[in-house]
């Protein structure tokens, strides 16, 4: 009843009775639809432009790689890309949290209060949505403009691998574990219960999306992002939390981008 | 095979000398240095540290006690069991004293009719000084009187804990016998039924040095202590067949705990290795106990630590309106209760009722040396006396609130099962809009001041007020 993470760490599975928490349920659902819409994506004759890239010819200048990358990009399917991405790798990683608000909410209230608390969730995604696909067009345009050169793949690895050393990661991580304490009218818990959902998307844009950029800029595919996140859900469900798997996994993926 | 055996420390024999040799070896573990894993201080700091500058090695052996979680009864027992045998062998082989020596236990949980001095600490443990004037290596602040006497009272030491059918339940949130399921943790969430209630209120009560979990193995009788925790975790376990200890992997293998050995060799051991008292570290039983069978684990269906709680879902029938703060000698506030709209209520089950009422404090956090208080419960205005449900204790309160440890300082969670109150009050129906907990502060006994071993970094826990703050009281059916 275990999976074998990177590195031999186990990750006990998830109890049956605690699939009657919906704030475990649901976020676990969407999750695995983000995942469905990402394979069904890789089928497609148009390529997933984030997971693995467009496939498109160096323009020699940055600019000019930049401008192509913005030009050939569907807005709307990168938009969906982008939020099935965030649903099957993030929603598994707060689902936890998810969980523990719904228990401490009345039963009359729970979906109510999960339902807020996603939507914060998913809004903080959803912002920094453009940000980051502009940051992947951008690297992947300064590759573009050497592509003899490996540096531009690697250095996202390598400032990842970085941040998983970093004691303020760890830190915004124990941090992620706080869940709210849920007073007054039902109103109130569900303003409280935004508030959660977009502090909870804070934290794991910070402590996770460094390492979720780097595969993605590299453009290695779904599979190595499934790989990503089974190894940041080591991470959680560990018994004693260590980012050593991840960096294994980064360095992994890391030397995938380099074999010609 | 022999293996040791763990005697009541007030059942020695006259003239025995398992303790004489215990005062000396101490005597000897205080002359070693901090950076050596079997002097006394290495060894306290294993369990918690007050602020020493880490030695070269340290790193994964200190800070590393195992509170508010299924490991602690496996965890503290290794740790006795390493302290033990390094004990040994000073008395083995710096005083000439037997192969078989073995710490006794401290049984403060004997009826007063068999023992009228079972709460007062053991005799050699209360003058600072021996009759010839030297220091006595025993002796340590607390708040102990001349005749040894720290304030136990029967409510502190009682073993409803023994009573608890099983170790960790599988879901819920009633922690057991022995903790809830979680992962490596130095303080945060919930404890046991026997951490709660005897170890951490006798924590509290003997004060100095044992009422901080940084300072408390510092303290010679920290090891008596233990060792009757350890004691009553086997007569659960040996009471009835029933009592087992968890068959979850994540208990028994998936995590292991380093510590050093009587040479000072590191090694590693699992909840698994734990098991079998004749089996850890040359083996050892209690005298008043049979001899351990072979494993007597449960069958508990596999989970994982984080996820521990979120089994079937409690049913939240009330909370406070905020936070409460405990100060003064006591604290009352009201818990609304919300009972409509519930999947289960007592009105719809059969008296004996099958569900279970939990009153949860949650996220106890504070500073200052931490207190304990007696827990009542009532209804407004009833005419009745409210109902004694337990004792809430703030050992390790402190580490729990720590914002950088492991638990972000969420601080405590202690939970109660207040089914018996709750059907006397009749919480369930709307006759009961709220009901009243009120918080009595237990007086603490002053500290006897007295000179202790210097080393640079220990020092006695300050002395301030102690500010505690529950973060919601909650009411749960289950």
């Amino acid at each position: 009843m275990s999976v074998q993470a990177a590195a031999g760490t186990t990750v006990p599975a998830i109890r049956p009775e605690a699939m009657s928490n919906p704030g475990l349920v649901w976020p676990l659902s969407l999750g695995a639809l983000g995942w469905l819409v990402l394979a069904l994506g890789a089928q497609r004759a148009e390529p997933l432009a984030l997971c693995l890239g467009l496939d498109l010819p160096s323009m020699g200048r940055f600019r000019t790689n930049f401008d192509a990358m913005l030009f050939y990009a569907d807005p709307l399917a990168i938009s969906v890309e982008w939020m099935a991405m965030v649903a099957g790798m993030m929603l598994p990683l707060a689902a936890v949290g998810f969980g523990r608000l719904v228990m401490r909410a009345h039963r009359l209230q729970r979906a109510c209060l999960l339902v807020a608390a996603l939507l914060g969730y998913v809004a903080i995604w959803a912002l920094l949505g453009p940000v980051v696909i502009l940051a992947i067009f951008a690297v992947r345009a300064w590759a573009a403009t050497a592509p003899e050169t490996i540096w531009p793949n690697l250095a996202p690895f390598a400032l990842a691998i970085l941040w998983t050393l970093s004691p303020l990661r760890r830190r915004l991580l124990i941090a992620a574990h706080r869940v709210p304490l849920l007073f007054g009218p039902p109103h109130t818990q569900s303003w409280d219960a935004v508030g959660y959902g977009l502090t909870l998307g804070r934290r794991c844009a910070l402590v996770c999306l460094p390492i979720m950029a780097a595969p993605m800029i590299s453009g290695l595919g779904v599979i190595a992002m499934l790989l990503t996140t089974h190894v940041l859900l080591a991470e959680r469900l560990t018994h004693e939390p260590r980012a050593k798997p991840i960096r294994l996994a980064l360095i992994l993926l890391a030397g995938l981008t380099v074999i010609p | 095979m022999t293996v040791r055996i763990r005697r009541d420390v007030y059942a020695l024999p006259s003239g025995d000398q398992t303790l004489d040799f215990y005062r000396r070896a101490i005597d000897i573990l205080r002359q070693r240095p901090l950076s050596d894993p079997t002097s006394w201080w290495w060894i306290g700091a294993v369990h918690g540290q007050p602020g020493f500058t880490p030695p070269p090695g340290s790193a994964g052996f200190w800070d590393r006690c195992q509170h508010q979680t299924w490991y602690f009864l496996p965890w503290h027992r290794g740790y006795l069991a390493a302290m033990e045998a390094t004990v040994a062998k000073v008395i083995r082989d710096d005083l000439g004293g037997p192969d078989d020596w073995a710490l006794p236990y401290w049984n403060y949980s004997e009826s007063q009719a068999v023992n009228p001095d079972a709460r007062n600490l053991p005799p050699a443990f209360r003058n600072p000084n021996m009759a010839d004037g030297t220091p006595n290596a025993l002796f340590a602040p607390r708040s102990a009187d001349a005749a040894g006497d720290v304030g136990l009272r029967e409510a502190d030491v009682q073993l409803g804990a023994l009573t608890e059918p099983e170790f960790t339940p599988a879901s819920g949130f009633n922690p057991g016998f022995g903790g809830p399921r979680t992962g490596f943790s130095h303080f945060g969430s919930a404890s046991g039924a026997l951490e709660q209630v005897p170890h951490n209120v006798v924590h509290v009560r003997i004060d100095g040095w044992m009422i901080d979990p940084n300072t408390a193995a510092f303290d010679p009788i920290f090891w008596l202590h233990h060792c009757n925790i350890d004691r009553l975790w086997e007569e659960w376990r040996t009471a009835d067949p029933s009592h087992t200890n968890p068959a979850d992997p994540a208990w028994r293998t998936d995590l292991s705990f380093r510590l050093h050995d009587a040479d000072g060799q590191p090694f590693s051991f699992t909840c698994a290795d734990m098991e079998d008292t004749t089996q850890v570290m040359g083996g050892y039983r209690y005298d008043t106990l049979p001899a351990p069978a072979a494993t007597m684990a449960g069958d508990i269906t596999p989970g994982e630590p984080e996820m521990a709680d979120l089994g079937l879902i409690p049913e939240l029938a009330g909370a406070s309106d905020g936070p409460v703060e405990l100060s003064g000698a006591r604290t009352r506030t009201p818990v609304a209760m919300q009972t409509e709209g519930l999947g289960r209520s007592f009105t719809e089950s059969a008296l004996p009722s099958p569900i279970k009422v939990y009153l949860r404090l949650e996220e106890v956090t504070g500073t200052g040396v931490p207190a304990d208080f007696d827990i009542m419960v009532d209804l407004e205005g009833d005419d009745q006396p409210p109902m004694a449900v337990g004792i809430l204790t703030t050992f390790g309160v402190a580490n729990a609130s720590d914002p950088s440890a492991d638990h972000g300082g969420a601080g405590l969670t202690q939970v109660y099962d207040i089914t018996e109150a709750a059907e006397r009050l009749n919480l369930t129906t709307e006759t009961a809009p709220q009901v009243q907990v009120t918080f009595d502060r237990v007086e603490q006994r002053a500290v006897t001041e007295a000179a202790f071993p210097e080393i640079e970094g220990l020092t006695m826990p300050t002395r301030s007020e102690p500010t505690i703050r529950v973060g919601r009281i909650a009411i749960y059916f289950e």
